[in-house]
């Protein structure tokens, strides 16, 4: 499980590297925003 | 058409003080049901979408819709939706995880849960007018300094507490999405510089230097979903 130190009262907690910990990105999906002009040509 | 149970559009500031779109989520569930969509271009400002599932070039498969959403369902389905806007298309849902597989249910997200990555390299596709109600987060200097960055959206439960801020980290909270559940959007420096992909039928390779949004899952849930 994830940790997450409270600090008092605040809402803060440590840093949210932490939170990269948990990520995955595992699927090969993209959407990709686009005006049509996104191509540099080499 | 009902009003959504809550609808917000997101923009930040970059390094030159310009205000830039960032995203628009709504919840357009009814009644006890909550249904989440995150909009990441605006038509209108002539900002559409390509959805493609190939790494390296583009493809005859890859679709260009005016508008993509990617919506999580209570039931915990998570699709991006490319809608149709012509009678020659149709519009398509894909479910990252697969067809049919669900992620937690909305109801039962309690920690921070990863949902969409979204690297931005061109903060110029970064558009939609601004209303004077929109939420704008304030500039990270050392992370939206014109150069490309990150952010990383989580849902979570209202009581859980928000990372602390620091200079490689920017955070900004978004409260009330539904009853319990909160989005944070954590902003990092990106080391993505683009990459190259070959246009079908041919060996030309061009530089693609654009935004990509993509989707997360934690780690420790990659089990329980296939794999396409």
């Amino acid at each position: 499980m994830e940790k997450i130190q409270s600090e008092g009262h605040s809402r803060q907690t440590k840093p949210a590297v932490d939170l990269l910990y948990s990520v995955s990105l595992r699927y090969p999906n993209r959407l990709i925003p686009t005006n049509g002009r996104f191509f540099g040509v080499i | 058409m009902t009003r959504p149970k809550f609808k917000e559009s997101v923009y930040f500031t970059d390094h030159l003080g310009e205000i830039r779109f960032l995203v628009q989520v709504l919840n357009v569930g009814k009644g006890m049901t909550d249904e989440l969509k995150f909009i990441f271009t605006h038509s209108a400002s002539g900002v559409g979408g390509v959805y493609t599932e190939s790494e390296g070039e583009w493809t005859h498969g890859d679709i260009i819709r005016l508008q993509p959403e990617i919506s999580y369902h209570s039931d915990g389905s998570m699709h991006i939706k490319m809608p149709s806007h012509s009678e020659r298309t149709e519009t398509i849902y894909k479910n990252p995880m697969g067809a049919g597989s669900r992620r937690k249910h909305l109801a039962d997200i309690f920690l921070w849960e990863p949902i969409i990555k979204y690297t931005i390299l061109d903060y110029s596709l970064c558009k939609k007018p601004i209303r004077s109600t929109s939420i704008v987060i304030p500039n990270h200097s050392s992370i939206m300094d014109g150069t490309p960055f990150d952010c990383v959206l989580f849902l979570g439960n209202s009581s859980i507490p928000s990372p602390k801020e620091r200079v490689d980290l920017g955070v900004f909270r978004l409260s009330g999405l539904t009853t319990n559940l909160d989005l944070l959007c954590c902003f990092y420096e990106s080391d993505y510089k683009g990459e190259y992909r070959r246009i079908p039928n041919t060996t030309e390779r061009v530089l693609f230097k654009g935004n990509i949004i993509q989707i997360l899952i934690r780690h420790e849930d990659l089990n329980m979903y296939k794999v396409p």
